[in-house]
Protein backbone atom coordinates (compact mmCIF):
# COMPACT_ATOMS: atom_id res chain seq x y z
CA UNK A 1 0.00 0.00 0.00
CA UNK A 2 1.17 3.17 -0.73
CA UNK A 3 1.25 5.48 2.39
CA UNK A 4 -1.66 7.80 2.54
CA UNK A 5 -0.39 11.68 3.08
CA UNK A 6 -2.68 13.68 5.26
CA UNK A 7 -2.88 17.25 4.93
CA UNK A 8 -0.23 19.23 6.90
CA UNK A 9 0.14 22.39 7.50
CA UNK A 10 3.02 24.89 9.63
CA UNK A 11 3.33 27.80 10.09
CA UNK A 12 6.67 29.38 11.15
CA UNK A 13 8.63 32.96 11.22
CA UNK A 14 11.96 34.32 9.84
CA UNK A 15 13.13 37.56 8.67
CA UNK A 16 9.89 39.16 9.38
CA UNK A 17 8.33 36.99 7.29
CA UNK A 18 5.56 33.59 8.64
CA UNK A 19 6.48 30.70 6.51
CA UNK A 20 3.63 28.56 5.79
CA UNK A 21 4.37 25.45 4.52
CA UNK A 22 1.39 22.81 2.96
CA UNK A 23 1.78 19.70 2.64
CA UNK A 24 -0.79 16.64 1.56
CA UNK A 25 -4.17 16.73 0.30
CA UNK A 26 -6.35 19.70 0.18
CA UNK A 27 -10.03 18.40 0.54
CA UNK A 28 -12.74 18.85 3.09
CA UNK A 29 -10.38 17.52 5.84
CA UNK A 30 -8.03 19.91 5.41
CA UNK A 31 -8.29 23.10 8.68
CA UNK A 32 -6.82 26.02 6.78
CA UNK A 33 -7.38 28.23 9.43
CA UNK A 34 -3.73 28.47 10.72
CA UNK A 35 -3.84 30.49 7.21
CA UNK A 36 -6.56 32.01 7.35
CA UNK A 37 -4.94 33.75 10.99
CA UNK A 38 -2.04 35.35 9.52
CA UNK A 39 -2.25 38.81 8.19
CA UNK A 40 0.05 40.94 10.23
CA UNK A 41 3.27 40.04 8.22
CA UNK A 42 4.33 39.12 4.66
CA UNK A 43 3.27 35.59 4.21
CA UNK A 44 5.18 33.08 1.86
CA UNK A 45 3.67 29.74 1.30
CA UNK A 46 5.91 26.72 0.39
CA UNK A 47 3.20 24.07 -1.42
CA UNK A 48 6.37 21.90 -2.55
CA UNK A 49 4.13 18.69 -0.60
CA UNK A 50 0.60 19.05 -1.50
CA UNK A 51 -0.17 16.21 -3.70
CA UNK A 52 -3.83 16.73 -5.00
CA UNK A 53 -6.42 19.49 -4.34
CA UNK A 54 -9.82 18.04 -5.01
CA UNK A 55 -13.06 20.01 -5.74
CA UNK A 56 -13.85 21.02 -2.51
CA UNK A 57 -10.52 21.51 -1.70
CA UNK A 58 -10.64 24.51 -4.80
CA UNK A 59 -13.11 26.18 -3.14
CA UNK A 60 -12.16 25.97 0.71
CA UNK A 61 -8.49 26.76 -0.47
CA UNK A 62 -10.34 30.26 -2.45
CA UNK A 63 -12.46 30.90 0.26
CA UNK A 64 -9.08 30.59 2.72
CA UNK A 65 -6.48 33.08 0.61
CA UNK A 66 -9.14 35.82 -0.30
CA UNK A 67 -9.21 36.25 3.58
CA UNK A 68 -6.06 37.17 3.61
CA UNK A 69 -6.26 41.06 3.59
CA UNK A 70 -5.06 42.12 0.34
CA UNK A 71 -2.25 44.64 1.90
CA UNK A 72 -0.41 41.74 2.99
CA UNK A 73 2.17 40.52 0.56
CA UNK A 74 1.67 36.92 -0.08
CA UNK A 75 4.12 34.85 -2.03
CA UNK A 76 3.78 31.17 -3.24
CA UNK A 77 6.86 28.83 -3.49
CA UNK A 78 7.78 25.63 -4.95
CA UNK A 79 4.67 25.14 -5.99
CA UNK A 80 4.33 21.18 -7.36
CA UNK A 81 2.24 20.44 -11.32
CA UNK A 82 -1.08 19.94 -9.00
CA UNK A 83 -0.99 23.74 -7.76
CA UNK A 84 0.23 24.74 -11.21
CA UNK A 85 -2.94 23.11 -12.72
CA UNK A 86 -5.20 24.90 -10.00
CA UNK A 87 -4.10 28.14 -10.91
CA UNK A 88 -4.37 27.47 -14.74
CA UNK A 89 -7.76 26.32 -14.32
CA UNK A 90 -9.68 28.15 -11.91
CA UNK A 91 -9.78 32.09 -11.65
CA UNK A 92 -8.79 33.41 -8.28
CA UNK A 93 -6.73 30.72 -6.87
CA UNK A 94 -3.94 32.36 -5.79
CA UNK A 95 -6.11 35.51 -4.43
CA UNK A 96 -3.87 38.78 -4.45
CA UNK A 97 -0.67 36.08 -4.12
CA UNK A 98 2.21 35.76 -6.52
CA UNK A 99 3.34 32.46 -7.71
CA UNK A 100 7.39 32.95 -7.31
CA UNK A 101 8.80 29.21 -7.89
CA UNK A 102 6.92 26.28 -9.27
CA UNK A 103 7.89 22.68 -10.34
CA UNK A 104 7.49 21.25 -13.76
CA UNK A 105 7.44 17.62 -14.75
CA UNK A 106 10.46 17.41 -16.90
CA UNK A 107 11.51 14.97 -19.57
CA UNK A 108 14.04 13.79 -21.70
CA UNK A 109 13.21 12.82 -25.28
CA UNK A 110 16.56 11.02 -25.52
CA UNK A 111 17.39 8.99 -22.29
CA UNK A 112 13.73 9.08 -20.50
CA UNK A 113 14.99 10.77 -17.82
CA UNK A 114 12.24 11.94 -15.99
CA UNK A 115 12.13 14.63 -13.09
CA UNK A 116 10.49 17.54 -11.66
CA UNK A 117 12.48 20.60 -11.96
CA UNK A 118 12.59 24.12 -9.79
CA UNK A 119 11.67 27.26 -11.55
CA UNK A 120 10.99 30.87 -10.63
CA UNK A 121 8.29 32.70 -12.64
CA UNK A 122 10.60 35.60 -13.31
CA UNK A 123 12.81 33.73 -15.21
CA UNK A 124 10.41 32.32 -17.59
CA UNK A 125 9.20 35.83 -17.88
CA UNK A 126 12.43 36.69 -19.09
CA UNK A 127 12.73 33.95 -21.20
CA UNK A 128 9.93 34.84 -23.25
CA UNK A 129 7.26 32.99 -21.43
CA UNK A 130 9.06 29.72 -21.77
CA UNK A 131 11.09 27.65 -19.24
CA UNK A 132 14.69 27.93 -19.56
CA UNK A 133 16.97 25.55 -20.79
CA UNK A 134 16.90 22.63 -18.86
CA UNK A 135 20.22 19.72 -19.79
CA UNK A 136 19.00 16.77 -18.98
CA UNK A 137 21.58 15.26 -15.65
CA UNK A 138 21.98 12.18 -17.08
CA UNK A 139 22.89 12.86 -21.06
CA UNK A 140 23.00 16.48 -21.01
CA UNK A 141 20.71 16.50 -23.76
CA UNK A 142 17.95 19.24 -23.63
CA UNK A 143 15.14 17.92 -21.66
CA UNK A 144 11.36 19.22 -22.54
CA UNK A 145 8.48 20.11 -20.12
CA UNK A 146 5.90 16.51 -20.10
CA UNK A 147 2.87 18.66 -20.63
CA UNK A 148 1.80 21.63 -23.05
CA UNK A 149 4.02 23.95 -22.03
CA UNK A 150 1.91 27.38 -23.23
CA UNK A 151 -0.92 26.03 -21.18
CA UNK A 152 1.45 25.00 -18.21
CA UNK A 153 2.70 28.15 -18.07
CA UNK A 154 -0.65 30.28 -18.72
CA UNK A 155 0.04 31.89 -14.80
CA UNK A 156 3.25 33.25 -16.01
CA UNK A 157 1.41 35.60 -18.67
CA UNK A 158 -1.65 36.20 -16.74
CA UNK A 159 0.75 37.18 -14.12
CA UNK A 160 2.32 39.84 -16.39
CA UNK B 1 -25.77 -6.55 -34.51
CA UNK B 2 -26.80 -8.88 -37.02
CA UNK B 3 -29.88 -7.66 -39.14
CA UNK B 4 -29.01 -3.69 -38.26
CA UNK B 5 -28.64 -1.34 -40.59
CA UNK B 6 -25.52 1.09 -40.34
CA UNK B 7 -24.77 4.68 -42.15
CA UNK B 8 -21.37 5.91 -41.50
CA UNK B 9 -19.95 9.25 -43.22
CA UNK B 10 -16.21 10.47 -43.13
CA UNK B 11 -14.61 12.38 -46.27
CA UNK B 12 -11.73 11.05 -44.70
CA UNK B 13 -10.91 7.37 -46.94
CA UNK B 14 -9.09 5.86 -44.31
CA UNK B 15 -11.71 6.19 -41.65
CA UNK B 16 -14.54 4.94 -43.74
CA UNK B 17 -12.27 1.87 -44.50
CA UNK B 18 -11.67 1.52 -40.84
CA UNK B 19 -15.15 2.13 -39.64
CA UNK B 20 -16.78 -0.21 -42.55
CA UNK B 21 -14.60 -3.54 -41.91
CA UNK B 22 -14.71 -2.77 -37.73
CA UNK B 23 -18.76 -2.67 -38.10
CA UNK B 24 -19.51 -5.48 -40.62
CA UNK B 25 -17.59 -7.18 -38.61
CA UNK B 26 -20.17 -7.17 -35.72
CA UNK B 27 -22.56 -8.26 -38.33
CA UNK B 28 -24.40 -4.61 -39.68
CA UNK B 29 -24.85 -3.61 -43.05
CA UNK B 30 -23.01 -1.02 -43.16
CA UNK B 31 -22.71 1.88 -46.20
CA UNK B 32 -20.44 4.45 -45.60
CA UNK B 33 -20.76 8.01 -47.50
CA UNK B 34 -17.83 10.20 -48.95
CA UNK B 35 -19.36 13.63 -48.72
CA UNK B 36 -22.56 15.31 -47.40
CA UNK B 37 -24.25 15.01 -50.38
CA UNK B 38 -24.43 11.06 -50.69
CA UNK B 39 -24.97 11.47 -46.82
CA UNK B 40 -27.81 13.44 -47.38
CA UNK B 41 -29.25 11.58 -50.09
CA UNK B 42 -28.52 7.94 -48.06
CA UNK B 43 -29.99 9.63 -44.81
CA UNK B 44 -33.41 10.27 -46.73
CA UNK B 45 -33.27 7.62 -49.18
CA UNK B 46 -33.40 4.44 -46.95
CA UNK B 47 -34.41 3.06 -43.18
CA UNK B 48 -30.77 3.12 -40.81
CA UNK B 49 -30.88 1.92 -36.76
CA UNK B 50 -27.72 3.78 -36.50
CA UNK B 51 -25.62 6.60 -38.39
CA UNK B 52 -22.38 7.04 -37.51
CA UNK B 53 -21.55 10.76 -38.99
CA UNK B 54 -18.29 12.92 -39.25
CA UNK B 55 -19.28 16.20 -37.48
CA UNK B 56 -16.07 18.23 -38.76
CA UNK B 57 -17.09 21.73 -40.83
CA UNK B 58 -18.56 22.06 -43.42
CA UNK B 59 -20.94 19.97 -41.81
CA UNK B 60 -20.84 20.94 -37.71
CA UNK B 61 -21.10 24.89 -39.28
CA UNK B 62 -24.05 24.71 -41.70
CA UNK B 63 -27.15 25.41 -39.77
CA UNK B 64 -29.48 23.54 -42.55
CA UNK B 65 -27.63 20.53 -41.08
CA UNK B 66 -27.91 21.38 -37.61
CA UNK B 67 -31.65 22.15 -38.20
CA UNK B 68 -31.85 18.24 -39.66
CA UNK B 69 -29.86 16.54 -36.77
CA UNK B 70 -32.14 18.94 -34.15
CA UNK B 71 -34.96 16.88 -35.31
CA UNK B 72 -33.41 13.49 -35.82
CA UNK B 73 -35.79 11.92 -34.03
CA UNK B 74 -38.58 12.88 -35.56
CA UNK B 75 -37.54 12.50 -39.02
CA UNK B 76 -35.60 9.43 -38.42
CA UNK B 77 -37.66 7.39 -36.09
CA UNK B 78 -36.14 4.47 -34.22
CA UNK B 79 -32.48 5.71 -35.72
CA UNK B 80 -29.43 6.43 -33.09
CA UNK B 81 -26.56 9.31 -33.73
CA UNK B 82 -23.56 8.97 -33.37
CA UNK B 83 -21.25 11.68 -33.93
CA UNK B 84 -17.09 12.00 -34.40
CA UNK B 85 -15.10 14.73 -35.07
CA UNK B 86 -11.85 16.35 -35.07
CA UNK B 87 -12.33 19.58 -33.08
CA UNK B 88 -10.50 20.15 -29.34
CA UNK B 89 -12.68 19.57 -26.81
CA UNK B 90 -12.76 22.60 -26.35
CA UNK B 91 -14.55 23.56 -29.30
CA UNK B 92 -16.90 20.52 -29.27
CA UNK B 93 -18.47 21.54 -25.18
CA UNK B 94 -20.05 24.60 -25.92
CA UNK B 95 -21.90 22.71 -28.66
CA UNK B 96 -23.26 20.15 -26.27
CA UNK B 97 -25.04 22.64 -24.76
CA UNK B 98 -27.02 24.11 -27.54
CA UNK B 99 -27.23 21.26 -29.65
CA UNK B 100 -29.08 18.04 -27.38
CA UNK B 101 -27.98 15.84 -30.31
CA UNK B 102 -24.35 16.03 -30.18
CA UNK B 103 -24.96 13.13 -27.19
CA UNK B 104 -22.75 10.51 -28.29
CA UNK B 105 -19.46 12.47 -29.77
CA UNK B 106 -16.10 10.14 -30.80
CA UNK B 107 -13.08 11.84 -30.38
CA UNK B 108 -11.20 11.69 -33.89
CA UNK B 109 -7.06 11.84 -32.54
CA UNK B 110 -4.22 11.66 -35.19
CA UNK B 111 -5.30 8.02 -35.89
CA UNK B 112 -8.57 7.67 -38.31
CA UNK B 113 -10.52 6.11 -35.68
CA UNK B 114 -10.70 3.45 -32.80
CA UNK B 115 -12.34 0.37 -34.09
CA UNK B 116 -12.98 -0.62 -30.90
CA UNK B 117 -14.91 2.19 -29.35
CA UNK B 118 -16.67 2.39 -32.89
CA UNK B 119 -17.75 -1.21 -32.18
CA UNK B 120 -18.85 -0.72 -28.53
CA UNK B 121 -20.25 2.43 -29.32
CA UNK B 122 -22.73 0.74 -31.85
CA UNK B 123 -23.17 -2.18 -30.24
CA UNK B 124 -24.30 -0.61 -27.09
CA UNK B 125 -27.23 1.62 -28.84
CA UNK B 126 -28.33 -1.21 -31.09
CA UNK B 127 -28.72 -3.92 -28.41
CA UNK B 128 -29.70 -0.91 -25.89
CA UNK B 129 -27.60 -3.17 -23.77
CA UNK B 130 -25.49 -0.26 -21.88
CA UNK B 131 -24.26 -1.17 -18.31
CA UNK B 132 -20.97 -2.28 -17.72
CA UNK B 133 -17.40 -1.09 -17.52
CA UNK B 134 -16.07 -4.28 -19.27
CA UNK B 135 -17.75 -3.47 -22.16
CA UNK B 136 -14.35 -0.99 -22.69
CA UNK B 137 -11.57 -3.63 -21.79
CA UNK B 138 -9.90 -6.69 -22.95
CA UNK B 139 -11.99 -9.79 -22.30
CA UNK B 140 -11.06 -11.65 -18.97
CA UNK B 141 -9.90 -8.38 -16.78
CA UNK B 142 -12.00 -8.43 -13.61
CA UNK B 143 -13.02 -5.30 -12.32
CA UNK B 144 -12.64 -4.09 -8.18
CA UNK B 145 -15.39 -3.05 -6.45
CA UNK B 146 -15.49 -0.84 -3.68
CA UNK B 147 -19.12 -0.41 -1.45
CA UNK B 148 -19.47 3.24 -1.31
CA UNK B 149 -21.48 3.38 2.05
CA UNK B 150 -19.92 6.33 3.98
CA UNK B 151 -18.57 9.83 3.28
CA UNK B 152 -16.05 9.24 6.36
CA UNK B 153 -14.70 6.37 4.70
CA UNK B 154 -14.07 8.45 1.44
CA UNK B 155 -10.08 7.84 1.94
CA UNK B 156 -10.37 4.18 2.45
CA UNK B 157 -12.03 3.92 -1.11
CA UNK B 158 -9.46 6.58 -2.91
CA UNK B 159 -6.54 4.74 -1.28
CA UNK B 160 -7.58 1.24 -3.10
CA UNK B 161 -8.15 2.62 -6.14
CA UNK B 162 -4.62 4.79 -5.99
CA UNK B 163 -2.92 1.49 -4.20
CA UNK B 164 -4.18 -0.44 -7.97
CA UNK B 165 -2.69 2.23 -10.06
CA UNK B 166 0.62 2.30 -7.81
CA UNK B 167 1.04 -1.42 -8.23
CA UNK B 168 0.57 -0.96 -12.38
CA UNK B 169 3.25 1.27 -12.06
CA UNK B 170 1.81 4.26 -13.09
CA UNK B 171 3.70 7.41 -12.17
CA UNK B 172 2.93 10.07 -9.95
CA UNK B 173 0.96 11.93 -11.91
CA UNK B 174 -1.34 9.50 -13.42
CA UNK B 175 -2.07 8.08 -9.97
CA UNK B 176 -2.70 11.71 -9.43
CA UNK B 177 -5.50 11.68 -11.96
CA UNK B 178 -7.09 8.42 -11.50
CA UNK B 179 -7.03 9.68 -7.21
CA UNK B 180 -9.01 12.91 -8.55
CA UNK B 181 -11.48 10.90 -10.89
CA UNK B 182 -12.35 8.60 -7.96
CA UNK B 183 -12.13 11.44 -5.25
CA UNK B 184 -14.72 13.26 -7.28
CA UNK B 185 -16.97 9.89 -8.42
CA UNK B 186 -17.16 8.94 -4.55
CA UNK B 187 -18.45 12.33 -3.32
CA UNK B 188 -21.30 12.38 -6.71
CA UNK B 189 -22.40 9.29 -5.33
CA UNK B 190 -22.78 9.77 -1.84
CA UNK B 191 -23.79 13.65 -2.01
CA UNK B 192 -24.96 14.34 -5.22
CA UNK B 193 -26.75 10.80 -6.73
CA UNK B 194 -29.25 10.37 -3.69
CA UNK B 195 -32.71 11.07 -4.23
CA UNK B 196 -35.96 11.51 -2.15
CA UNK B 197 -38.79 9.50 -2.79
CA UNK B 198 -39.55 12.53 -4.83
CA UNK B 199 -36.72 12.84 -6.89
CA UNK B 200 -35.27 16.04 -5.00
CA UNK B 201 -31.72 15.39 -4.06
CA UNK B 202 -31.23 14.31 -0.65
CA UNK B 203 -27.64 15.40 0.33
CA UNK B 204 -26.38 17.74 -2.20
CA UNK B 205 -26.87 20.70 0.00
CA UNK B 206 -24.80 19.89 2.92
CA UNK B 207 -21.59 20.81 2.94
CA UNK B 208 -18.88 17.82 2.13
CA UNK B 209 -17.58 18.48 5.53
CA UNK B 210 -20.56 17.06 7.19
CA UNK B 211 -20.23 13.47 7.26
CA UNK B 212 -23.43 11.46 5.19
CA UNK B 213 -23.83 8.02 5.47
CA UNK B 214 -26.23 6.53 2.88
CA UNK B 215 -29.07 3.35 3.68
CA UNK B 216 -29.06 0.03 2.13
CA UNK B 217 -31.16 1.59 -1.05
CA UNK B 218 -28.98 4.29 -1.71
CA UNK B 219 -25.62 2.54 -1.72
CA UNK B 220 -22.93 2.95 -4.24
CA UNK B 221 -20.49 1.00 -6.29
CA UNK B 222 -16.82 2.14 -7.00
CA UNK B 223 -15.09 -0.15 -9.65
CA UNK B 224 -11.74 0.15 -11.03
CA UNK B 225 -9.76 -2.23 -13.89
CA UNK B 226 -6.90 -2.20 -16.28
CA UNK B 227 -6.10 -3.77 -19.58
CA UNK B 228 -2.72 -2.43 -20.49
CA UNK B 229 -3.78 0.10 -22.32
CA UNK B 230 -6.78 1.88 -20.82
CA UNK B 231 -7.25 2.12 -16.75
CA UNK B 232 -10.99 2.60 -16.05
CA UNK B 233 -12.89 3.92 -12.73
CA UNK B 234 -16.79 3.65 -12.70
CA UNK B 235 -19.05 5.15 -10.14
CA UNK B 236 -22.75 3.27 -10.17
CA UNK B 237 -25.62 4.45 -8.06
CA UNK B 238 -29.24 3.34 -7.62
CA UNK B 239 -30.95 6.27 -8.83
CA UNK B 240 -30.63 7.70 -12.43
CA UNK B 241 -31.06 10.97 -11.89
CA UNK B 242 -27.82 12.58 -13.70
CA UNK B 243 -29.15 13.94 -16.90
CA UNK B 244 -27.43 15.24 -20.22
CA UNK B 245 -28.19 19.00 -19.99
CA UNK B 246 -26.54 18.72 -15.79
CA UNK B 247 -23.69 17.37 -17.17
CA UNK B 248 -23.06 19.43 -20.18
CA UNK B 249 -24.16 22.55 -18.53
CA UNK B 250 -21.50 21.99 -15.15
CA UNK B 251 -18.80 21.06 -18.17
CA UNK B 252 -19.44 24.03 -19.74
CA UNK B 253 -19.90 26.55 -16.37
CA UNK B 254 -16.16 25.24 -15.47
CA UNK B 255 -15.14 25.92 -19.52
CA UNK B 256 -14.28 29.59 -19.01
CA UNK B 257 -12.11 30.63 -16.34
CA UNK B 258 -13.82 33.41 -14.30
CA UNK B 259 -15.57 34.23 -11.14
CA UNK B 260 -18.74 31.94 -12.64
CA UNK B 261 -16.69 28.35 -12.14
CA UNK B 262 -17.52 27.85 -8.73
CA UNK B 263 -20.60 26.90 -8.01
CA UNK B 264 -22.37 28.34 -4.96
CA UNK B 265 -25.92 26.06 -5.26
CA UNK B 266 -24.83 23.32 -3.74
CA UNK B 267 -22.55 21.79 -0.75
CA UNK B 268 -19.65 21.13 -3.51
CA UNK B 269 -17.48 23.58 -5.35
CA UNK B 270 -19.26 22.47 -8.82
CA UNK B 271 -16.28 21.49 -10.81
CA UNK B 272 -15.80 18.07 -9.77
CA UNK B 273 -17.58 16.91 -12.64
CA UNK B 274 -15.03 19.17 -14.67
CA UNK B 275 -11.80 17.82 -12.86
CA UNK B 276 -13.31 14.54 -13.90
CA UNK B 277 -13.60 15.09 -17.58
CA UNK B 278 -9.90 17.21 -17.76
CA UNK B 279 -8.40 13.65 -15.92
CA UNK B 280 -9.63 11.31 -18.40
CA UNK B 281 -9.60 10.54 -22.32
CA UNK B 282 -13.11 8.83 -22.59
CA UNK B 283 -16.24 9.96 -20.93
CA UNK B 284 -19.25 7.40 -20.56
CA UNK B 285 -22.10 7.66 -18.76
CA UNK B 286 -24.98 5.61 -18.98
CA UNK B 287 -28.53 6.21 -17.63
CA UNK B 288 -31.93 4.14 -16.82
CA UNK B 289 -33.88 6.83 -15.96
CA UNK B 290 -34.76 6.65 -12.15
CA UNK B 291 -33.05 3.56 -11.91
CA UNK B 292 -29.65 3.67 -12.84
CA UNK B 293 -26.45 5.49 -13.17
CA UNK B 294 -23.14 4.45 -14.63
CA UNK B 295 -20.26 6.99 -15.18
CA UNK B 296 -17.33 5.56 -16.80
CA UNK B 297 -14.00 7.18 -17.48
CA UNK B 298 -11.41 5.71 -19.68
CA UNK B 299 -7.24 7.28 -18.62
CA UNK B 300 -5.07 6.18 -21.87
CA UNK B 301 -1.98 4.70 -19.94
CA UNK B 302 -0.11 4.25 -23.71
CA UNK B 303 0.17 8.49 -23.48
CA UNK B 304 2.93 10.47 -22.28
CA UNK B 305 0.90 13.36 -20.21
CA UNK B 306 2.24 15.72 -23.18
CA UNK B 307 -0.11 13.73 -25.48
CA UNK B 308 -2.47 13.07 -22.98
CA UNK B 309 -3.48 17.12 -22.62
CA UNK B 310 -3.22 17.39 -26.72
CA UNK B 311 -5.87 14.65 -27.43
CA UNK B 312 -9.49 15.07 -27.57
CA UNK B 313 -11.35 13.17 -25.15
CA UNK B 314 -14.58 11.52 -26.02
CA UNK B 315 -18.53 12.02 -24.56
CA UNK B 316 -21.11 9.38 -24.23
CA UNK B 317 -23.99 9.72 -22.71
CA UNK B 318 -26.48 6.60 -23.10
CA UNK B 319 -30.03 6.83 -21.98
CA UNK B 320 -32.06 3.74 -21.85
CA UNK B 321 -34.70 4.28 -24.35
CA UNK B 322 -37.19 1.95 -21.81
CA UNK B 323 -36.33 2.92 -18.27
CA UNK B 324 -36.03 0.15 -16.01
CA UNK B 325 -35.61 -1.87 -18.85
CA UNK B 326 -32.53 -4.76 -18.67
CA UNK B 327 -29.65 -3.17 -17.22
Amino acid sequence: MIPRTPFAIEVGHADGVDRVTIAGIIDENADLAPLVALGAHPIEVSMRGVRRINSFGVRAWIDAVRKIPSAVALTFVQCPPPVVDQCNMVAGFLGHGVLASFFAPMVCAECDEQLDQLFHTDACRANGGKLPPTPCPRCGRPMEVDDLEEQYLLFVRESR
Amino acid sequence: MRGKRVLFFDPDARARRVAERALAATGSAVVSAPDCEALLAAMDGERWDLMMVSYDPPLRDDPRWTARLENFDARYPGAKLVLHTTAPTEDTLPLLATRPFLRNVIAKNEEPLEPDELIITAEKLLRQDLFGLGKYLLWGVEPYRVEIRDSRHKLDYLQEVASYATALGCNERVVELVETVADELVTNAIYNAPRTEAGEPKYARRSRREPVELTDGEVGTLEFACDGDYIAIAQIDPFGALTQETVVSYLNRCLVKGPEQLSEASGGAGIGLYRVFQSLSKFVINVDPGHKTEVICLIDLRLSMKRFRQQAKSFHIFIHDEPGGPA
